[in-house]
């Protein structure tokens, strides 16, 4: 399931450039999510405001910021404070007011479990991305180990995309090493991460740190994408 | 026992962050000599200002024993902004799927520590934290600068490091930048050494920082 939905929204991505709240529809329909949510405050350009992209309906938005609840928001706080992602389920909900707020999280079909993502990027700037679903506690933990690898890059993949928008120039400022050129053309013929070891006398190791490096360079979601991309803009050609 | 502190909530720890940051000072300058600025007896630098994520261990008596820093590499950190002439080319290595482990310090007495094991307690709880929070986060590497003492020890822990560029002359030792694998044969290798089985993170501060059951 989680394969099959990584490749579709690969599919989707190449088409888009800005994240839109579709977007991020087509992403959580495909992960049988019921929400995703993506927030940035200290942007390296003057905007106004935090910028944000969500699918919570409308009403939650605006019951959200009339209620203030950005000053109260468990999730929000802890992701921003750290590094860690962070399962809403180990939230302290004992005080009255951070209850009521799930109670109506809930009411409002935002789903009774989530994880939150905090994005560090470059320019010190932070920004949380969260994903929500509605299951009980058991099938949660078993999709949350899952869904936390993906949403790695898939919240990192959509910051850059939304600096790109903003015009943040968000590339890596190093180019493709010939190391990494050389396991991606590998790859793209079909060699496995062993192979391809055994032809570079390298550790298979470092032949999927090569290929991480690689899909990170050319912002995507995974090698897949990134053999697709290097050759569509030819920095490896199939011969 | 591995207490985890996110930089943002640093205050509510007064205490452990006070005795990390001597225990910095006491590994870095006095017993190592690095060229590390130490104010008012604390070991602290600017990426201590990025709120990472501490791991410290303490002893049954809550001492702050040895402690290691963690920092996205997508974001500022000590490899890509300081020691990329570890790197190839001196070209910057970052991936949401790596963080960078730096500062890794473990106190005078638990270093002469007898053991059968073949790493000291501190440092196996250590090395098991980091891999056992990558993991938890979702993680597929960490990457570390080490010189060829932490070499020595990284190498008897059985914790694989996979050199990514040049050994260079730092300060007064040799050092390298390391590349280490996220997962189950990583877990198993230093399980197997230090003799450690059961978890080593505090489940208290494990929770409360929000980090997932594992």
């Amino acid at each position: 399931m989680f394969e099959s939905a990584f490749f579709d929204v690969v599919d989707e991505l190449r088409a888009k450039k800005r994240p839109s709240d579709g977007f991020l529809k087509s992403i959580a329909q495909r992960y049988g999510l019921d929400h995703l949510v993506y927030f940035t405050i200290n942007l390296p350009v003057a905007t106004e405001g935090p910028y944000y992209a969500t699918t919570y309906s409308p009403r939650w938005v605006s019951h959200y910021f009339a209620k203030n609840y950005a000053s109260i928001d468990p999730a929000l706080h802890k992701t921003l404070g750290g590094i860690l992602p962070v399962d809403w389920s180990t939230l302290d909900r004992k005080a009255h007011h951070i209850r009521r707020f799930f109670g109506e999280a809930i009411e409002f079909g935002v789903g009774n479990q989530g994880l939150s993502f905090p994005i560090r990027g470059l320019y010190r700037e932070t920004a949380v991305f969260s994903l929500s679903a509605s299951l009980p506690d058991a099938a949660w933990r078993t999709h949350a180990l899952h869904y936390m690898r993906d949403f790695q890059i898939i919240g990192h993949f959509i910051h850059n995309r939304m600096f790109e928008a903003l015009g943040v120039d968000t590339s890596p400022g190093s180019p493709l090493l010939q190391r990494e050129l050389e396991c991606l053309r590998w790859c793209a013929i079909g060699k496995t991460k062993w192979e391809t070891s055994e032809i570079l006398g390298i550790s298979e190791r470092t032949v999927k740190f090569h290929l991480d490096q690689v899909r990170h360079k050319l912002n995507c979601m995974n090698v897949t994408h990134a053999v697709a991309k290097a050759l569509a803009i030819g920095l490896i050609a199939l011969e | 026992m591995i207490r985890l502190i996110q930089g943002r909530d640093r205050r509510n720890f007064p205490r452990e962050i006070d005795e990390m940051f001597r225990l910095r000072a006491n590994v870095f300058r006095d017993r190592l000599g690095w060229d590390v600025i130490v104010k008012d007896g604390w070991e602290i630098d600017r990426f201590d200002e990025l709120d990472p994520l501490y791991l410290l261990c303490l002893d049954e008596r809550e001492a702050v024993r040895g402690s290691v820093r963690l920092l996205p590499t997508t974001g500022p950190n000590m490899l890509n902004d300081v020691f990329s002439a570890l790197l190839p080319e001196g070209n910057p290595v970052r991936s949401a799927l790596m963080w960078e482990s730096s500062r890794f310090s473990v106190d005078h007495s638990s270093l002469a520590e007898r053991t059968e094991n073949r790493i000291n307690r501190v440092t196996g709880e250590l090395l098991i934290g980091i891999f056992d929070v990558a993991a938890r986060a979702g993680l597929e590497f960490i990457v570390s600068v080490y010189d060829v003492m932490m070499g020595r020890v990284l190498k008897r822990a059985g914790c694989h490091a996979e050199p990514l560029g040049p050994a260079v002359q730092i300060g007064k030792a040799l050092s390298y930048a390391g590349l280490f694998e996220v997962g189950p044969e990583m877990m198993a290798n230093l399980r197997k050494v230090s003799g450690i089985t059961q978890d080593v993170i505090e489940p208290e501060t494990a929770r409360t920082i929000g980090l997932a059951a594992a």
